[in-house]
């Protein structure tokens, strides 16, 4: 659905983008990340037919971007990290207008909009001027507004920036539910915990050179690094630790006896950690929960990334 | 489209008064408006013209050129603009639309000066002709002003830098062709009591259209009326000025859609 081949942008003298490589599958969502100065804005504005490459290729759905940016831009919904809002208009003008932008016929936007202010969670605001909104909802408009034309692909740069921790949830709930309808989204950002929770693959950029990118599992395996387990039971506590410290996968136990919770890092891919599992369960333990946190990405981040710029 | 921009515009507080303003000048018209020459028997009407429409195209000049300057601009400020861009609008529906919605803010302003003007032929002095010719050449100047303004405003990013801009060109438009003349003239050896006697760049001034436009109105009404013409390398008659404003407008407007796309992209550079 995205293909970027050999991408290089250059303002002057500075090389923003180097040799950018990238495919990213229908229905994915591709976490695009990297310190601040990356290139990651630069990219996605390529991406987003705003800014010409000073080489290589760049399709969305098969579509040039450079050649053809205007039919690149009815199949793509930007939303950028810093935009402006008409603050004069009312909730449901704004998206009307947008929606008229996109030449949606006059008898379809009632309902087309009714459907986006369900989803994104602001019906209740349909009639308040957009200047009264939180930043969390005009961050839910704006993306209201990317969804008005049905794009196939979403381009968010980042989305959650500036959001306050329940409306970085609410934002993590909306993508995942436009993923559940089939989008493919690629999205940026810094903050890897929250991409952690919903990407199915990612990228790492640093000084406009792709790192490391693929299926999140895939990554983490490349890469060797551990996965966070949090594990809860209800008896025998000594047993179960007895059997972690006993699995040289397993390292960094940290043991909350009161609560009978363990925390452990554990090299190891999915058919292990099944193991895992079983045979605690086949020794008595009683497992309540057995949870891989998945907040490998910082880890990865850390690996892979030297703290350069551009 | 173009309707969607002016509508979103809010000019309903406008639009009253506007109609208002036509509901008068239909009063007056019903049937009455003297339209032949003959019509003209004293000369108060064409003064009073002559005063009203100075002030309507200097409000016009000003409040085109400033609205259009600042239209794109404003849109780049609040960073609405990619938004815009995005949106499925080409840079011709764009560019279009906030030109409508300049000129639908300037004409809505100047409506109130519709009663005033259309009341001149009662006056006497001026035909209904004469009048319809000056709205047209307004119309047309407006449509150039408009342009201009729109251009600027794809220029720059800043809405000071904007209204900067198209202040100097409105002055330079206006009185640099003038400056230019007397340079000319001094270089060519005019005294400075015969510099205004030749025209060199002059002749493409707003100001000398609209001079040549009330030289006409004069020359129609008062006999053997003589206008100040001084030898010009350019001779036009303000239709003649008109039409070459109105392919100016033209050539901004297609030069701002064309470069609209590819320069917002240079500029991110």
């Amino acid at each position: 659905m995205i293909e970027i081949k050999n991408l290089y942008k250059y303002y002057g003298n500075l090389m923003a983008v180097n040799n950018l490589n990238l495919f990213v599958e229908k229905g994915e969502i591709f976490g695009f990340i990297g310190p601040n100065g990356a290139g990651k804005s630069t990219t996605i504005k390529i991406l987003s037919t705003l800014l010409n490459p000073s080489a290589g290729l760049c399709k969305i759905n098969g579509i040039n971007v450079v050649d053809e940016p205007y039919k690149v831009r009815r199949i793509l919904g930007y939303m950028p990290d810093l935009f402006g809002l008409y603050e004069e208009l009312k909730v449901f003008e704004y998206l009307d207008f947008f929606a008229a932008c996109h030449k949606i016929p006059y008898k379809d936007r009632n309902a087309i909009i009714n459907d986006i202010l369900e989803l994104t969670d602001l019906t209740v605001k349909k009639d308040s001027p957009v200047g009264g909104l939180s930043r969390g909802m005009k961050q839910r408009l704006c993306l209201a507004k990317t969804l008005i034309h049905d794009p196939l692909v979403l381009v968010l740069d980042e989305p959650a920036s500036g959001l306050d921790p329940r409306g970085r949830v609410e934002m993590r709930m909306l993508l995942n539910e436009l993923r559940k309808m089939g989008k493919t989204i690629f999205v940026s950002s810094h903050i890897l915990t929250e991409l952690a929770d919903f990407c199915t693959s990612v990228g790492i950029i640093e000084a406009g050179r792709l790192v490391v990118s693929g299926r999140i599992e895939d990554v983490v395996k490349s890469q060797g690094v551990n996965r966070h387990i949090k594990l809860k039971i209800i008896d025998n506590v000594e047993l179960c630790e007895t059997i972690l410290k006993s699995t040289p996968e397993i390292s960094n136990i940290e043991a909350a006896v009161l609560e009978k919770v363990f925390t452990f890092e554990m090299r190891a891919d999915d058919q292990a950690l099944a193991d895992l599992l079983r045979h605690l369960i086949h020794n008595g333990v009683q497992v309540v929960s057995f949870y891989d946190k998945g907040g490998n990405l910082e880890d990865i981040f850390m690996k892979v990334t030297k703290g350069q710029v551009s | 489209m173009i309707f969607e921009f002016i509508y979103r515009q809010n000019h309903a507080p406008l639009v009253s008064y506007a109609i208002s303003a036509l509901a008068i000048c239909g009063c007056f018209l019903f049937g009455q408006w003297p339209y032949e020459q003959e019509a003209l028997h004293n000369s108060f009407g064409d003064r009073f013209f002559t005063v009203i429409m100075v002030y309507t195209i200097a409000v016009a000049t000003v409040l085109a050129t400033g609205h259009a300057a600042l239209s794109i601009s404003s849109e780049k400020e609040k960073k609405t603009l990619t938004l815009l861009r995005m949106s499925g609008l080409g840079p011709g529906e764009i560019v279009f639309s906030k030109a409508a919605v300049s000129l639908c803010f300037t004409v809505f302003i100047l409506l109130p000066a519709a009663p005033l003007i259309t009341i001149c032929p009662f006056l006497g002095g001026i035909s209904g002709q004469a009048i319809l010719k000056s709205l047209l050449i307004l119309f047309v100047s407006l449509l150039f002003y408009i342009s201009a303004g729109i251009f600027i405003s794809i220029l720059f990013k800043k809405s000071y830098t904007c209204i900067a801009f198209a202040t100097a060109f409105l002055l330079i438009l206006h009185f640099g062709f003038f400056i230019i003349d007397d340079a000319i003239s001094y270089a060519s050896g005019a005294s400075y009591y015969s510099r205004h006697n030749y025209r060199y760049l002059s002749a493409f001034s707003p100001l000398e259209m609209w001079r040549s436009f009330f030289d006409s109105i004069q020359a129609a009404v008062t006999p053997n009326y003589k206008p100040f013409s001084p030898e010009s390398y350019f001779s036009l008659t303000s239709g003649e000025s008109a039409a070459i404003y109105f392919g100016a407008a033209v050539i901004l407007f297609y030069s701002g859609v064309k470069i609209f796309e590819n320069y917002l992209k240079w500029r991110e550079n």
